[in-house]
């Protein structure tokens, strides 16, 4: 593949928390346009490479570019105007404010200049694809429901109108219809905005149904990476989600050395 | 009749003044969640630095305000860099970094003590000293000067925090720091914003305060048990809790003033304190209204 139109591209990335390593050598790619899962189970590192990539957590080694620049030593309120917005794990929502002030809050990067018309825009395209949020715009955000809520985490972030989107488990703790809702919008958004899409999951069916390929993640490593449909075909794959996957001594050893 | 309308002034005219205080208590904690227990000494230098520009040099009053906002800017931006900011980097606990801001307090009052002597200096109104007479009692122009701007600066926060974008990141920098940063707000300049702001409005008020009482490097311990009283009183955090807290805890002192005894006022701010936790442990406006209004 052509690297040049590689909008995310992460390389050897490592992450500690003090002594304990989260995740260890990771690289990936995310092209313009593509939708790329990231699947493991518990613990795997999935939110550990996701705020790295935000820039919630430092690297120990490795890289992290976009658009070929390095964005490593970029502070995380500077990553939104590069392009990047995350929909973290367990929302992370302003929930003593109102709907419409956490969606303002998400255009916050195109800084004070940004006109009220350009914010107004956007918050209407976001109510567009949200409509549900429409009527609860003076509600709480912490009054919403968990869908509701989900769907103003990923309103806030496209206010920044991202280039890519990052997605830390949209579907914990929703109903499966909901679930299915939010990776329907998912789609159209990809395919109607040029917008590329990084989504941490253990939904593995229903991630791997949205996205165009996949990288499993098992204890902070990357053991597998392909396409979407030809993981979706795999028998083992339910035991990735277990975190049972195993594919030759060479990366058994690798893990066991953690 | 006399003493009431007495009390009532002197209690509005302190709690205007303790209400400012509490408020740039809560603009430092509602952003940084330090609670920074050098306000009181800020407070000591606004009123220090007062008596400097107005009394000794006599710089018009504009300038005096102009600079002391400037200078205490500024005392609050350094101790935000050299006292806070390092503990915050290294996640030290909260109860740390309240206990360096003790430190920093310290250091301001010995550092004031050291050179300014430990008298206390009458400090000169800038309305003069003769009084309006309202229902037969005397009162002093300055009265009405505090409590004027504290409910000028009262409007002006309401509509930074309600009404401005800037204000709402203050408010989300506090609730969620990491989803504060993932929308683009730079967290640590806010800080470094809320003590620069928090060490004007405190040193505003020891200037303003300082004609109806005396400047001192000592008043900063009295004014800041009054200040934090009021700040958790009405609930940390909460806009019109600083001012509630701080008209109560006025009111109280005047009460003692006037009935029973000056001494009696710290006495009987510790009283109202402990009632009101008792009754309620978050303030008055504690938790509900501050999730609206102000910030967790
Ligand atoms: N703040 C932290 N401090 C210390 N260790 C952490 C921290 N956050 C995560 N870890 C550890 O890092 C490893 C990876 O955690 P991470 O949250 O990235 O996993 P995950 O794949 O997102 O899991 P989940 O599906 O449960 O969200 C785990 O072993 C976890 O215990
Ligand atoms: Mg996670």
């Amino acid at each position: 593949m052509n690297t040049a139109s590689s909008f995310l591209s992460v390389s050897g990335l490592s992450v500690s928390y003090g002594q304990i390593r989260a995740i260890r050598d990771v690289s990936l790619n995310v092209f313009s346009g593509e939708i790329v899962a990231i699947l493991g189970a518990n613990g795997a590192g999935k939110s550990t490479l996701m705020k790295a990539v935000a820039g919630l957590v430092p690297p120990a080694a490795g890289n992290v570019e976009i658009e070929g620049r390095s964005v490593s030593r970029l502070p995380a309120h500077q990553r939104p105007g590069m392009g990047v917005a995350l929909v973290p794990e367990g929302r992370k929502l302003f929930t003593p404010l109102t709907v419409e002030q956490n969606l303002r809050l998400g255009a916050y990067s195109l800084g004070q200049s940004a006109s009220r018309k350009l914010v107004g825009e956007r918050m209407d395209e976001v109510l567009e694809t949200f409509p549900v949020l429409a009527d609860r715009l003076h509600a709480l955000a912490g009054e919403l429901s968990g869908g509701q809520q989900q769907m103003l985490a990923i309103g806030r972030a496209l206010m920044s109108k991202p280039r890519l989107l990052l997605l830390d488990e949209p579907s914990l703790g929703l109903a499966p219809r909901i679930v299915e809702d939010v990776f329907a919008t998912l789609l159209a958004l990809n395919e109607s905005r040029d917008l590329s899409v990084l989504i941490a999951e253990q939904n593995i069916r229903e991630a791997l149904a949205v996205a165009d390929r996949a990288y499993v993640i098992q204890l902070g490593k990357v053991v597998i990476e392909d396409d979407a449909d030809i993981l979706f075909d795999r028998k083992d794959i339910e035991d990735v989600y277990m975190g049972r996957y195993k594919d030759g001594a060479d990366r058994e050893v690798a893990c066991d050395d953690r | 009749m006399v003493s009431f309308v007495e009390v009532v002034i002197t209690a509005a005219s302190f709690g205007a003044a303790y209400a400012l205080l509490a408020l740039s208590i809560n603009v430092i904690y509602s952003t940084s969640t330090v609670l920074n227990f050098a306000q009181g000494e800020f407070m000591m230098l606004g009123g220090m630095l007062g008596w400097v520009f107005y009394s000794a040099l006599g710089l018009p009053y504009w300038l005096a305000v102009v600079l002391i906002a400037g200078s205490m800017g500024l005392v609050g931006l350094a101790e935000y860099l050299l006292v806070v900011r390092p503990l915050l980097v290294r996640r030290a606990a909260d109860i740390a970094i309240m206990i360096a801001t003790f430190g920093a307090a310290y250091v301001i009052r010995t550092t004031a003590a050291l050179g300014m002597g430990r008298v206390e200096r009458p400090a000169k109104p800038p309305l003069g000293q003769a009084p309006f007479v309202i229902g037969g009692v005397p009162i002093l122009p300055q009265s009405f000067v505090v409590i004027g701007i504290t409910c000028a600066v009262l409007v002006l926060a309401w509509w930074l925090y309600s009404r401005t974008t800037l204000g709402l990141a203050l408010r989300a920098a506090a609730f969620d720091p990491d989803g504060a940063q993932i929308v683009g707000i730079n967290v640590d300049r806010l800080n470094a914003v809320t003590f620069a702001g928090g060490g004007i409005l405190a040193g505003i008020a020891g200037l303003l305060i300082s004609p109806l009482s005396y400047a001192s490097p000592w008043f900063g311990i009295t004014f800041a048990i009054s200040g934090f009283a009021a700040a958790i009183v009405g609930g940390l955090g909460s806009w019109p809790g600083a001012v509630a807290g701080g008209l109560i805890l006025g009111l109280a002192n005047a009460l003692m003033l006037r009935y029973v005894s000056g001494q009696w006022g710290t006495f009987a701010t510790f009283i109202l304190l402990l009632l009101v936790l008792y009754v309620r442990p978050t303030g008055i406006f504690g938790e509900r209204i501050a999730a609206k209004f102000g910030t967790v």
